[in-house]
């Protein structure tokens, strides 16, 4: 609870803007009238109607379009919405087999890095802003140069990609210029190993084993594993058939966290544990060095992968070393996985591509002998996210020229000659291919905001000058394999309806023969004492969302850390080296040290520090610059995921950190119920309590009775629905300083517990949006009826009617209230506001808001129904939330509707209200998270 | 009990024989002067230099509701195109008043800013008449398919030679109509009505749409019909 | 009926009706002991200039320049009301009830205190404004016809507030302005200039003091009197449902209407002491405002410090009796939580501190009771402060708990307010009878002052 020097009281409130002349200004009473502006007449304004309009009628109610958008170059698939022609929200593809209707909280944010301010919006010539002309009159020159040494001397470096058209471009660059080199780079993972893809079937696996896998989060396929691992999680008609994980994991994930048995070990303690685990599978006794703990979970874990095999599950996480992941395959060979839990696909990402001349490493080499005359980076920023021991930076130079293809300014972008500005993936077309290969048409939704060119553009100008257009490329890719030009038109237009192409998905291969023993695990090298493991961010990734600003204000899962990261250590590490929340440790690995700050991190493995990359940037834009320590210069070429050769320091410096969530414990209060899945099945749950009486009459809500069920069981605590619900409802973005302040302004938030033992704890999650009481504490208090009852259920907040007393809030005992404390909005005139949704009122200073299960969408729905006066289909209205929830935790709909989803799962017996005892009545309420711990355990 | 204080003879009196009605005058003034300033503010918010209600509003184009939707009987949807489909009834693009006027008229100096929009291809700028703030929602479709006419709320707009707001469209007006439509349900036939008033059995008809339109009332007051 | 032995008289030896006429006009006629008046007012000027930047900033930029934050929505603006209307209590608590009650005594402050209880209720009235997120919309808590067809919301204890203060700040007032009448007219036949005789004889609506005057006097007096004893209870009773009507532990609590009451009168009656002191004693007021009217304070301060004890008790009593989780956690977090020195502050000035008047000499030290009724001022505020901030950091669900720290501005807004009831209550002295020489004259004449 200790807050920190930085925030001490009142540390920086004393205002910049404020003047010593203001100051006295004020000191006169300036302000004696301040807010008469309330009796001022309505302003004039204006009709601008079309001259001649489009043929289809924009200005009416919002359109829906299908895309996609790349993640980590695969497909995501979207239903994107436009109000008036402005992209507005993105929402997932129920056809598209990565998104089933879902999306993850980075999509959401898709829409925002749209209306970016920093975006880069003209080509720069040597860090002064320049034009397209000139460059084109350059390149003309130079192309001939080129051509007539067949590309010898050029180089493109791109990220991996499965874009079909992307790829074609490639190819026909590379055929014009023979000798010109190809090179990829991702400072991310590769999901593919000899040209296969590992597919998780989780309807079927019944026992999973996980090491350090975070298959719900950080997976092309997520969302869809999510769906199916949920899917078998949770509760119907009172059973639950319902899977068993275990994991083994250095740093917390949510994937992790669903576990029901989880060991925190560092990937060291891994490769012993794995050991051990063969013992025990192979019938020897386990080695002496377990813990009881440890020893306990391997015996049950041996005994269940023997007793379900064809129905087990091994999953090694990318970021394991090479022979972990050979030893999970074995299992999984073992077990008799291949075919029945585990599928094999092709690649469908170009990381092997035969073509290309290698890595970033390769093309340093390159760099070094001279043999780059000209460097062409598209769409990656190496600078930033090179292992640190490559030093890119100092290679750039070594070509003589060089073009950067991106959508920011960033670091590569400074240190090569010309710079050409990317367009947004919703200006653009393109095709993307998802995990299992289903392509998608990337159709864009409005005409490029800034004299931008999408990076299949440039690369098919600087081959074939002056280049065409996105739309032909990608039509003559697709003419191309679509053979018979014949029906073409017909099937593009299927293409672009559908969002995806009908039978484009790769039919499963025999997996590799991995029959026979286990490999042998030789304890990891010389390594001892602490290692720092490194994972993506879970918000900003590698740095490619640093700059969106409602992915740095989205509380990172587990840790709920905002604008930063941080040093997570296990609670005993910090305890032993008496490190404190907010220390600052030097953490250096030879290529400069950075400055982390400490968080004690429950579940966090005691013998590692985990680090997140994708902070730190310099040339990010206003909003990502500055932010937390860069983790790259931990990082090395051959081992990318984890440093044992760190020298951490303490400083005597504290830096404060700043979490939405300060308070992780539940002080024995029934805030998350937890049951037993063998105990539901038993059917032995205690009957549901009674209504509490009331002196009242009962309110009769006799048309609609809205109410929503959330279910903790599948609940994986992803953030998504926090995100959703930003981008649907207008939610301001507060900043590092007010958050730290406690004002952060989401509606639904995503609350973790810790419970048991620090080392292993049991973790929970619990999303909290308004729970729309019917006998609200919130209502009775408001001097201005500025929130009241509907005649529906719903808590109706009226923003223009609130004076803010925020009584309210203090009478809220979920604390769902938030309140605009200052003035939250966007500066003035900046593009973000682009995105608002219409539909919802921008709150002014001085106002409260809360969660109101969308009800913009209730009535559209309503209004919808009722023009045809009909009654409402169930499902037919669903909030955001429950929208974007890849694992289906969120139910929504009308009580009084006796074939309403929620009110049958309202009926299952783990379903309470959370503090139940003060007879709110809340109308959401919850389903009991399901642990199914192995009985011998 | 003696006083003391009280002025002793000999000194000068501090106030004239007068000072003390004026004194009292003064005090009704004031209260007086206070029951105004009340008055003349209620006065003030229900008026309509505040409402603007019946105030011809000059647009780039003399346009007359009168001629066209009064007198030569446009339906009103040939120009408001969505207003059964969407919440915003759509304001006729500059192609729209051409179908006719690229044919008559085409030389009248007061149709010149149409034309020259045209040229241009720079749109109208008309003034709105009829404004909510931006935190009401309103939604023409629905009142249309439910049986709200065009002159329910925009007065009686065939009369107009200029477009005046027909309504106050405060908070209290709408509430009145949502407390109780039925006195403003009309059938399908005249919601598009330029002109319109209500026929003797309106009361009993009214009833009767209401009851057939399925119309909840308990709805139309939640604060959320309104408001997001 | 009073406790104390009858030879000590409530006014001084050697004085006479001219003297005590003198003697009290002195103040406002000769402005003695100048440099303490300067020194005082300008000090509080100064603060009154910080208040007005506080503010206006505070209206230029939001409520969130203070500290306050989700859960901890209210904090110093509520806390600070909630004391100074306490303060508040003791005037019209004297002027009223004591004269309902025959209490002579009271005769020497009730002028100085009502004032006191006007610049105090000024003082509080101004943070319902200022605490709203839209200060420009606080007429929407009165009811009024309006376009909206809407109304405040009855059920909501801020309503009450808004009736209940300005009612008491308004019968004050009047209360306060009919007592000055004979003295405003004594004034104007004693003022040496015309000017000031014509002011006074404004002021004094043309009192003459002929019988027909005194009648209409004594009636509207005890009238205004038995209007005021209720309001006294009422206001801060209506105050604490501002919390007790609230679910959350620490608020949800049935004794808090008589609870407040005491504390109020018990704060107000610091406030008295605190200024009282040094004023006779600057003043040469030691002859009407003797010692034992001192210690007479002292009792009440006793008194009401108990009741205010009980309630402490009580509180953590039914925590207990409950077996309420929720009631519980909250009562420990307040002695142990990280809120809990100033919890202990409090049981040492509202609890300690009042105990140590058992000893008669303390009771009589003018230098003590000066600093002892500070503490009591410094206890109560801090009592006030446990109850909104302290209740609301760690409620119900423990993900959403946090913690409250004042900003500069809070501060500059609670010192803000301390200036203005400063220099009010010195514009006051300086121009104004501190104490009612009529009733003093009555006093002495009928002889009461040994009663």
């Amino acid at each position: 609870m200790k807050r920190l020097p930085e925030f001490a009281p009142g540390a920086d409130t004393w205002p910049e803007e404020l003047s010593r002349r203001q100051f006295l200004e004020l000191a006169g009473g300036t302000l004696a009238l301040a807010g008469l502006a309330g009796c001022n007449r309505q302003p004039e304004k204006f009709i601008v109607p079309y001259v001649d309009p489009p043929p289809r009628e924009l200005t009416g109610g919002p359109v829906f379009y299908a895309t996609a958008m790349p993640w980590e170059g695969y497909g995501r698939g979207l239903l994107a919405r436009a109000n008036s022609g402005r992209p507005t929200k993105l929402e997932g593809n129920p056809s598209h087999p990565d998104s089933l209707g879902a999306t993850d909280a980075v999509t959401q944010a898709g829409v925002l890095s749209l209306y970016d301010p920093d975006r880069s919006q003209a080509p720069r010539r040597g860090g002064e802003p320049s034009n397209w002309e000139t460059f084109q009159d350059e390149w003309l020159a130079r192309h001939r140069e080129l051509d007539a040494r067949g590309g010898e001397g050029f180089a493109l470096l791109t990220e991996p990609t499965t874009s079909p058209a992307l790829l074609r471009a490639i190819g026909r660059l590379l055929q014009r210029f023979p000798r010109a080199k190809w090179y990829q780079h991702t400072a991310l993972f590769r999901y593919d190993q000899a040209g296969l893809q590992e597919d998780y079937d989780f309807a079927r696996a019944d026992v999973i084993l996980g090491i350090d896998a975070d298959f719900l989060l950080q997976h092309p396929a997520a969302l869809r594993y999510a769906r199916a691992f949920a899917g078998r999680r949770r509760l119907e008609k009172g059973r639950a058939d319902s899977n068993r994980l275990y994991m083994l994991e250095a740093t917390p994930t949510i994937s992790g966290s669903m576990a029901d048995h989880r060991l925190a070990v560092s990937p060291r303690r891994q490769r012993e544990l794995l050991a051990a685990l063969a013992a025990a599978l192979n019938h020897q006794p386990l080695p002496g060095d377990l813990s009881a703990e440890e020893s306990r979970v391997l015996r049950a874990l041996a005994a269940d992968l023997d007793a379900s095999r064809g129905r087990a599950l091994c999953i090694a996480g990318p970021q394991c070393d090479e022979d972990i992941r050979r030893w999970a395959q074995a299992l999984n060979g073992r077990l008799g996985a291949g075919g029945a839990t585990v599928h094999f696909l092709p690649a469908v990402r170009s990381d092997g591509d035969g073509r290309a001349a290698g890595g970033l490493a390769d093309l340093r080499a390159a760099l070094e002998r001279h043999e780059v005359d000209l460097l062409v980076v598209a769409g990656s920023n190496p600078v930033y996210t090179a292992p640190a021991d490559l030093e890119f930076a100092a290679a750039i130079p070594l070509a003589r020229r060089q073009i950067h293809v991106g959508p920011y300014v960033d670091e590569t972008a400074a240190l090569c000659e010309w710079h050409l500005p990317e367009s947004h993936f919703l200006e653009a077309w393109g095709d993307l291919r998802a995990f299992d290969g289903t392509v998608s048409i990337v159709q864009p939704l409005i005409a490029p905001l800034y004299q931008t060119r999408s990076a299949l553009e440039y690369l098919d100008f600087l081959a074939y000058p002056p280049g065409q257009s996105g739309y032909d490329l990608v039509r003559a890719t697709w003419q191309e394999k679509g053979g018979s030009a014949a029906g073409f038109e017909g099937k593009w237009e299927q293409w672009l309806q559908a969002g995806v192409m009908a039978g484009t998905a790769n039919p499963p291969r025999p997996g590799p023969a991995a029959r026979g023993p286990l490999p042998d695990l030789d304890a990891a090298g010389p390594e001892s004492g602490l290692s720092v493991v490194l994972r993506p961010d879970p918000t900003v990734s590698d740095g490619r969302w640093s700059n969106c600003p409602w992915l740095q204000e989205l509380p990172k899962p587990l840790s709920h850390l905002v604008w930063d990261n941080a040093a997570f250590v296990a609670p005993a590490l910090a305890a032993r080296e008496g490190w404190l929340d907010g220390d600052v440790l030097a953490l250096d690995a030879g290529h400069g040290a950075v400055e982390a700050s400490v968080r004690t991190l429950p579940g966090q493995a005691p013998d590692c520090i985990a680090v997140h990359l994708g902070y730190g940037r310099t040339a990010a834009g206003s909003v990502g610059n500055g932010h937390g320590f860069d983790a790259y210069r931990l990082r090395l070429r051959d081992r990318p995921w984890e440093n044992g050769a760190v020298r951490i320091q303490r400083l005597g410096k504290q830096y404060g950190l700043v979490s939405t969530q300060r308070h992780f414990e539940m002080e024995g209060r029934e805030i998350v119920k937890v049951e037993e899945v063998a105990r539901v099945n038993r059917g032995d749950l205690p009957p549901p309590a009674p209504p509490h009486d009331s002196l009242y009459p009962p309110v009769a809500y006799n048309a609609h009775k809205w109410g929503m069920l959330i279910d903790l069981a599948s609940c994986i605590g992803c953030q998504a629905c926090v995100a959703a619900c930003q981008a649907e409802n207008n939610i301001p973005v507060v900043g590092r300083d007010q958050c730290a302040r406690e004002r952060e302004m989401h509606w639904i938030r995503v609350d973790t517990y810790y419970e048991g033992d620090a080392a292993h704890p049991r973790i929970l999650h619990q999303p909290v949006p308004c729970q729309q009481c019917e006998n609200a504490p919130c209502e009775l208090v408001c001097p201005v009826a500025a929130t009241v009852h509907s005649s529906e259920g719903l808590n109706d907040m009226v923003y223009n009617r609130c004076v803010g007393t925020r009584f309210c809030s203090n009478n809220c005992p979920y604390k769902v209230r938030r309140f605009n404390f200052l003035n939250f909005q966007f500066a003035e005139g900046s593009p973000y506001y682009l995105q608002k949704n219409p539909e919802v009122t921008v709150r002014s200073r001085g106002v409260m808001e809360k969660c109101t299960y969308c009800v913009q969408r209730i009535d559209d729905g309503r209004i919808a129904a009722e023009r045809e006066n009909r009654p409402l289909r169930d499902g037919e209205i669903r909030t955001a939330c429950q929208q974007v929830c890849p694992a289906e935790a969120i139910v929504f709909g009308d009580l009084n509707d006796p074939a309403a989803r929620v009110r049958a799962r309202k009926a299952e017996p783990t379903h309470y209200g959370l503090l139940d005892d003060l007879n709110t009545r809340p109308r959401t309420t919850y389903l009991a998270r399901l642990l199914n711990p192995a009985p011998e355990a | 009990m003696s006083q003391p204080e009280s002025s002793p003879a000999g000194r000068p009196r501090l106030f004239g024989p007068a000072a003390t009605s004026i004194f009292r005058a003064l005090i009704a003034l004031v209260l007086l002067l206070v029951a105004g300033v009340g008055y003349a503010v209620w006065q003030y918010y229900h008026s309509p230099y505040w409402n603007r209600v019946g105030v011809y509003r000059l647009q780039p184009v003399l346009f007359s509701h009168r001629h066209h939707a009064g007198e030569l009987h446009i339906d009103c949807r040939y120009c408001h195109a969505t207003v059964e489909t969407s919440a915003f009834a759509g304001m006729p693009s500059t192609d729209t008043c051409l179908t006719c006027h690229s044919q008559i008229f085409t030389h009248e100096p007061m149709l010149r800013p149409v034309i020259e929009s045209a040229v241009r291809d720079e749109p109208l700028r008309w003034v709105r008449v009829n404004s909510l703030p931006d935190h009401v929602y309103f939604n023409h479709s629905i009142h249309i398919a439910k049986g709200i006419g065009c002159t329910t709320c925009h007065g009686q707009i065939g009369t107009m030679p200029l477009t005046a707001k027909g309504e106050p469209l405060s908070m209290r007006w709408c509430i009145d109509c949502h407390e109780n439509p039925a006195p403003n349900l009309r059938p399908h036939a005249e919601v598009f009505a330029a002109v319109w008033t209500p026929p003797p059995n309106q009361a009993s008809r009214g009833r009767a749409i209401f009851a057939s339109e399925n119309i909840e009332v308990r709805h139309l007051l939640n604060c959320s019909t309104c408001h997001h | 009926m009073s406790p104390l032995p009858k030879e000590e008289p409530l006014i001084g030896p050697g004085e006479s009706l001219e003297r005590i006429d003198a003697t009290i006009s002195r103040v406002p006629f000769f402005h003695p002991a100048p440099r303490f008046w300067w020194i005082n007012f300008a000090v509080g000027f100064v603060l009154v200039m910080l208040l007005m930047v506080g503010v206006s900033w505070l209206f230029i930029k939001g409520v969130g320049i203070w500290g306050i934050n989700i859960p901890v929505a209210w904090s110093w603006a509520i806390t600070n009301f909630v004391w100074w209307i306490g303060i508040g209590h003791a005037g019209t608590f004297i002027s009223a009830i004591l004269l309902l009650l025959h209490q002579n005594w009271r005769t020497s402050i009730n002028r100085m205190t009502e004032a006191m209880t006007l610049f105090a209720v000024a003082c509080a009235a101004m943070f319902p404004l200022l605490h709203l997120g839209r200060p420009q919309y606080f007429y929407w808590l009165i009811p009024y016809p309006d376009t909206m067809r809407l109304w405040p919301q009855w059920r909501s204890p801020l309503v009450w507030d808004v009736f209940a203060v300005s009612t008491y700040g308004l019968v004050s007032l009047i209360f306060w302005y009919i007592g000055l009448l004979p003295d405003l007219a004594a004034l104007r036949d004693r003022a040496a200039t015309l000017p000031k005789r014509r002011t006074y004889g404004i002021l004094a609506l043309g009192w003459r003091g002929d019988q027909r005057h005194w009648r209409h006097y004594e009636k509207v007096y005890l009238m205004l009197a038995g209007l005021a004893t209720p309001l006294v209870v009422s206001v801060h009773s209506v105050v604490s449902m501002d919390f007790a009507v609230g679910i959350l532990p620490g608020w949800h609590s049935t004794i808090f209407p008589p609870y407040f009451v005491a504390g109020a009168i018990f704060s107000g009656f610091a406030m008295v002491l605190t200024l009282v002191v040094p004023i006779r004693a600057v003043y040469g007021l030691k002859h009407y405002i003797t010692d034992r009217h001192l210690e007479l304070m002292c009792y009440v301060l006793m008194a009401t410090g108990w009741v205010v004890t009980y309630g402490y008790f009580s509180e953590y009593f039914t925590a207990w009796m409950s077996g309420d989780r929720f009631e519980r956690y909250m009562a420990m977090n307040r002695i142990a939580g990280p809120y809990g020195v100033y919890f202990w502050l409090v049981l040492f000035c509202n609890v300690v501190v009042p105990q140590t008047l058992w000893w008669r000499k303390l009771r009589r030290a003018g230098w003590y009771l000066f600093f002892a009724s500070l503490l009591v001022n410094l206890g109560m505020w801090l009592e006030r402060f446990v109850i909104v901030a302290v209740s609301l950091h760690r409620d119900f669900v423990p993900s959403a708990w946090g913690m409250y720290y004042p900003t500069r501005w809070d501060w500059a807004i609670l010192v803000g307010s301390l200036g203005l009831f400063l220099s009010l209550m010195f514009l006051f002295l300086r121009f104004l009878p501190a104490i009612s020489m009529t009733e003093m004259k009555r006093m002495f004449a009928t002889g009461e002052q040994t009663r």
